[in-house]
């Protein structure tokens, strides 16, 4: 990613503006992953009017029931109607998701943009931080974190955050390493720019675009890890809902397929939204900068 | 309540239907299975999870397990009946000394071991002295630690002398003390474990490693059958041993195998319904449970612990999570045991007392209480009902997942207020039972307090050799137990076995171990 770099102008750089709309729909899976993003957050943010039944109403006479016309995807062990424990685990996990993405964007950025406008010392810092951070697995120091902290939704977040923040570090780093030396950047400073009007009108425009493309593919991975971490019971506390924690329920009654499928298809459909997105973004951001590439 | 039969009454009246047409055509080809007395000849197969590491009865590591096997070869001094209490074995008749201090064995005469050497006083004496030998230093050894010396007073005399009185010694002695042929021990040395030589009802035949052991009828058998013949009725017993459920599912079903050990109960669905599938149920399993720390507050208080009892539907939990095979029962002990006494219930479902109780104890706005659980089944689940059903009684519970290290760094900390745990039940006997959950010596204090008066009693029961006495006590503890409030005591989940329809009278242990003496086959 990031090809053709040198081109870059200082010209804005990309934000919610309708091209980028445009130019995603004109993408075939940019468009499929666009709607199923979407369809994600719609189905999170309407879960209440969505979701046939209440998700945590126990219901004893009707356990472990099949799909049926009643409950679409059937009930799970204490009769509760999966279906609508699976829209409302998509708010649990999207939140979470959004949560660790928002927050290991920002903290990565701002150590990555650190390392390398200041260079030198502060680089070498914090960057080795970051190397030591980024050869324990993801899954594994977020686990980590969580098992230390306890199981609580923030904690997910913030065990996320800190598993994905070197990967953003990493690449705002070499972003803005790159851009520091280009001629506008030079011009900029030679017309008496200060150093944070430099960082935030040139360098970070034009850095923000593989950074945006960059959080949905570890949007897909942080839902990931999010999904494991509540199959281990670290997540998620019952009886809130959660994907995760519906697959391991499931598996102790594996002959009922109903009860492990559907959460596990969801959690398909969204890491296969964000993917879809992800490579969209990356294409379309790829091509415009041939686009400036050839004016 | 319809939960685990969603069957409408007509086709329950079909099946009803064709399972007598099957049973009386099957009865008419078979005139031995209408009748019910017992067929002479014929092999069982039984598949068991774990295969024992010698058949040596002092070396084994699978506990129970191991017994699977060894219960066809060996005999014991007494027999532990269903119900937990014991009764005459290789010994006819026993009785403590004064001091309570021995126990004076008369051993059966006529009994001969499968090497063909008799069993007497003497032959006894070695299985004992082997367990007491620091040289030997045999592993379950500690099964018979209560013991410290045995005295042959007679050629089927026996005296067994213990450390202090101790009711427990019965049962563990019908347990663990299971006789071995001096003479096969010393000829056999090192290889005996592999050459064993018993009283019981089966010799040893062969030994196909990870696979099976084949178990042949012992025609010198000293007990006789319904028929007047000696036992055992079967010709051979072979015993395969099969680590996943499923595959032992698979296996029973197809009728390779007659009788598997426990199953897990996602794999009993695809039981009930074969008519050649008979569910058995062991009367042994885990008693699902809650300790209340009682060391702080809010459970400090008595009328607080109440409250969250009466909140409870045990009954409805107990069909949801065990699907039917389960009991509700006033404390830790199942309902086939001798201690069991099903007049200590004091708490049925009653919101509106449990709303009461928390009125009278300043929290009429509701409670918020904090359930700690480890990450397993059905744990979870159990929480999550718990949940659901103290709400309406104005509990607030949250729910917070541990891991096992986590509970047990808790439990000892006092930092719980409350927590699921498990009981695996019965032991062997009550004084095991209540001694290793409840006693001075427990692992964890799960209440966060002493309770000195609670230890008494239990090591005073612990003490006594009258059966009645102790009958008693027992009831005393538990009453205790009950009155405090110190636990909920959810539900029984019964462990179960499968065996194919054909399988007649085999009887268990109250492990669940099999005991084929009297077992036979209907083909």
């Amino acid at each position: 990613m990031g090809t053709g770099a040198a081109e870059k102008t200082s010209a804005p750089g990309v934000g919610a503006e309708p091209r980028l709309v445009r130019d995603l729909f004109q993408h075939r899976q940019g468009a499929v992953g666009t709607v199923l993003a979407l369809g994600l957050v719609l189905m999170a943010v309407l879960a209440p009017l969505l979701s046939p039944f209440d998700p945590q109403h126990v219901n004893v006479e009707k356990i472990l029931e099949p799909p049926s016309a009643t409950h679409w995807l059937g009930t799970d062990e204490l009769g509760r109607d999966i279906a609508s424990r699976i829209i409302f685990g998509g708010r649990v996990t999207l939140q979470v998701v959004a949560g660790a993405v928002a927050l290991s964007l920002m903290a990565g950025a701002v150590l990555g943009f650190i390392a390398a406008y200041l260079g030198r010392f502060w680089d070498a810092l914090i960057m080795r931080v970051i190397d030591a951070l980024l050869a324990i697995p993801p899954l594994i120091l977020a686990l980590a974190i969580v098992a230390a902290l306890g199981p609580n939704l923030f904690y997910t977040i913030l065990a996320i955050a800190l598993a994905k923040l070197g990967m953003f570090a990493r690449l705002v780093r070499g972003e803005v390493l790159s851009l520091k030396s280009m001629e506008f950047v030079e011009a900029a400073r030679a017309a008496g720019a200060s150093n944070t009007r430099i960082a935030f009108k040139h360098i970070w425009p034009n850095a923000a675009g593989n950074v945006i493309v960059f959080s949905a593919v570890v949007a897909s991975s942080a839902l990931l890890i999010e999904s494991a971490l509540n199959f281990l019971g670290l997540g998620a506390q019952p009886p809130t809902p959660s994907w995760g924690v519906m697959i391991s329920t499931g598996m102790q009654h594996w002959t009922l397929w109903w009860m492990s499928i559907f959460p596990g298809f969801a959690i398909f459909l969204a890491i296969l939204a964000f993917n879809l997105l992800g490579d969209a973004l990356r294409d379309i951001m790829d091509r415009r900068l041939l686009d400036v590439g050839r004016l | 309540m319809n939960i685990a039969n969603r069957g409408t009454r007509r086709t329950r009246n079909l099946s009803v239907f064709l399972a007598t047409v099957i049973f009386v055509s099957v009865a008419a080809a078979y005139p031995a299975f209408a009748q019910d007395k017992p067929v002479r000849g014929g092999t069982i197969v039984g598949a068991t999870v774990l295969e024992p590491k010698s058949l040596d009865p002092l070396f084994g590591d699978g506990g129970n397990l191991d017994h699977y096997v060894w219960r066809q070869i060996y005999e014991s001094l007494l027999e532990i009946t269903g119900s937990g209490e014991v009764g005459p074995g290789l010994a006819t008749s026993w009785k403590f000394t004064g001091d309570k201090k021995s126990i004076d064995f008369t051993l059966r005469q006529g009994v001969k071991f499968h090497d063909g050497t008799a069993f007497n006083a003497e032959a006894a004496a070695v299985t004992f002295r082997r367990a007491l030998s620091k040289e030997l230093n045999a592993p379950r050894a500690s099964d018979l630690s209560a013991i410290t010396g045995v005295e042959v007073r007679g050629p089927y005399e026996l005296r067994i002398n213990l450390k202090a009185p101790s009711s427990a010694a019965l049962p563990a002695i019908a347990f663990a003390g299971l006789i071995a042929s001096p003479a096969a021990i010393e000829k056999h040395g090192q290889d005996y474990g592999r050459n064993p030589s018993g009283t019981g009802p089966f010799k040893f035949a062969s030994w196909q490693s990870g696979s099976r052991i084949v178990l042949e009828r012992n025609p010198d058998y000293w007990r006789n059958g319904a028929d007047g013949k000696p036992l055992p009725y079967l010709d051979s017993v072979i015993i395969r041993f099969i680590k996943k459920s499923a595959v032992k599912v698979i296996e029973v079903k197809s009728g390779n195998v007659h009788v598997i050990d426990t199953v897990s109960a996602r794999d009993l669905k695809t039981v009930s319904g074969d008519a050649n599938l008979r569910l058995v149920r062991t009367g042994n399993g885990r008693h699902v449970m809650f300790a209340f720390n009682i060391s702080k507050p809010p459970f400090d208080d008595i009328r607080l612990r109440q409250a969250v009892l009466f909140g409870l539907d045990r009954q409805t939990m107990m069909k949801v999570i065990t699907l039917g095979r389960g009991q509700v029962t006033p404390t830790l002990i199942p309902n086939q045991n001798w201690v069991f006494d099903a007049t200590l219930e004091k708490y049925g479902h009653d919101p509106a007392r449990a709303k009461q109780l928390l009125a009278e104890a300043g929290h009429k706005d509701g409670l918020d209480a904090r359930l700690d659980i480890i990450k397993r089944q059905p744990d979870s689940t159990v929480a999550q009902l718990m949940q659901a059903q103290l709400k309406e009684a104005g509990i607030n519970l949250t729910i917070k997942t541990v891991d096992r290290q986590s509970m047990q760094a808790s439990l000892r900390a006092k930092n719980h207020m409350f927590g699921i745990g498990r009981f695996t039940v019965p032991g062997i006997d009550p004084a095991q039972t209540f001694g290793r959950i409840f006693g001075r010596r427990a692992r964890i204090q799960r209440t966060g307090v002493s309770d000195n008066k609670l230890f008494d009693m239990i090591d005073n029961a612990a003490r006594q050799t009258d059966q009645s006495v102790r009958k008693g006590l027992y009831r005393e503890i538990q009453a205790y137990l009950v009155d405090n409030a110190l636990y909920g005591f959810l539900f029984f989940m019964e462990s179960s076995q499968v065996e194919r329809t054909s399988v007649q009278n085999l009887k268990r242990t109250v492990g669940g171990a099999w005991v084929f003496a009297e077992a036979w086959t209907a083909k």
